[in-house]
């Protein structure tokens, strides 16, 4: 059951700081021990952030790969196009603009969202959604402003 | 970590890798160790050099521990 879903409001429309942030995000998450599902929009997105991951600060270290990829069920961290990665995460992060099926079998959800229209609109609808889940769960809707 | 457990740059970088890192295409033209040492474009080039090694490291590092989990789950 989702205990917990935030919405991260970045400035701009950049998707480039979209994906800077999940990283960000992903790295905290591992610091706690945390396993993490990074919900890609396509191929591309996913080696993006695949490449991103393992560019991150050189002393870090955050060990993850992609879905349907060897070992994929070992990954602490885990990028896929599939909005149902296949076992429950602690964090799942979603970078589509779609409400992830199933997504009540993970801990946390992160939505991270960029003020283009194209994004914003979709993310508005899925706050919706999410807030009749926490509401059902009694569990915590939260909304960040990112400068 | 023992000298003969660093791995060489160009075992880490695979092929095709070459054009992001520039490693395989770095060539150390110096008279002696001397100049090559206080040579800050050495220098600079030795950093890209591990830049972009790092991350080829990290991934081959992951790899080699995810196939030892792997096995030992197996067992």
């Amino acid at each position: 059951m989702v205990n917990r879903v935030d919405f991260y409001m970045i400035s701009g429309i950049d998707n480039q700081a979209r994906l800077q942030f999940a990283c960000k995000l992903t790295s905290k998450a591992r610091s706690l021990n945390n396993s993490v599902y990074l919900f890609a929009k396509d191929l591309q997105e996913s080696e993006q952030l695949d490449d991103m991951l393992w560019n991150q600060e050189a002393s870090g270290f955050i060990g993850h790969g992609l879905k349907n990829q060897e070992f994929d069920q070992l990954q602490p961290v885990l990028i896929g196009q599939d909005a149902n990665p296949g076992k429950s995460f602690d964090l799942f992060i979603n970078l589509t603009d779609n409400m992830p099926v199933e997504v009540e079998n993970n801990q946390r959800v992160a939505e991270i969202l960029h003020q283009a229209p194209d994004c914003l609109t979709p993310g508005r609808e899925r706050y919706k959604i999410y807030k009749t889940i926490c509401k059902n769960n009694n569990s915590e809707l939260n909304y960040h402003e990112l400068g | 970590m023992m000298n003969n457990q660093i791995p060489m740059l160009t075992d880490i970088i695979e092929p095709g890798d070459s054009d992001k890192s520039g490693v395989h295409r770095t060539k150390i033209k110096a008279e002696t160790i001397t100049t090559a040492l206080t040579d800050d474009n050495l220098n600079q080039k030795i950093e890209h050099a591990i830049d972009a090694a790092l991350p080829v490291i990290k991934r081959q590092l992951h790899q080699q521990l995810l196939s030892a989990l792997s096995k030992d789950d197996n067992q």
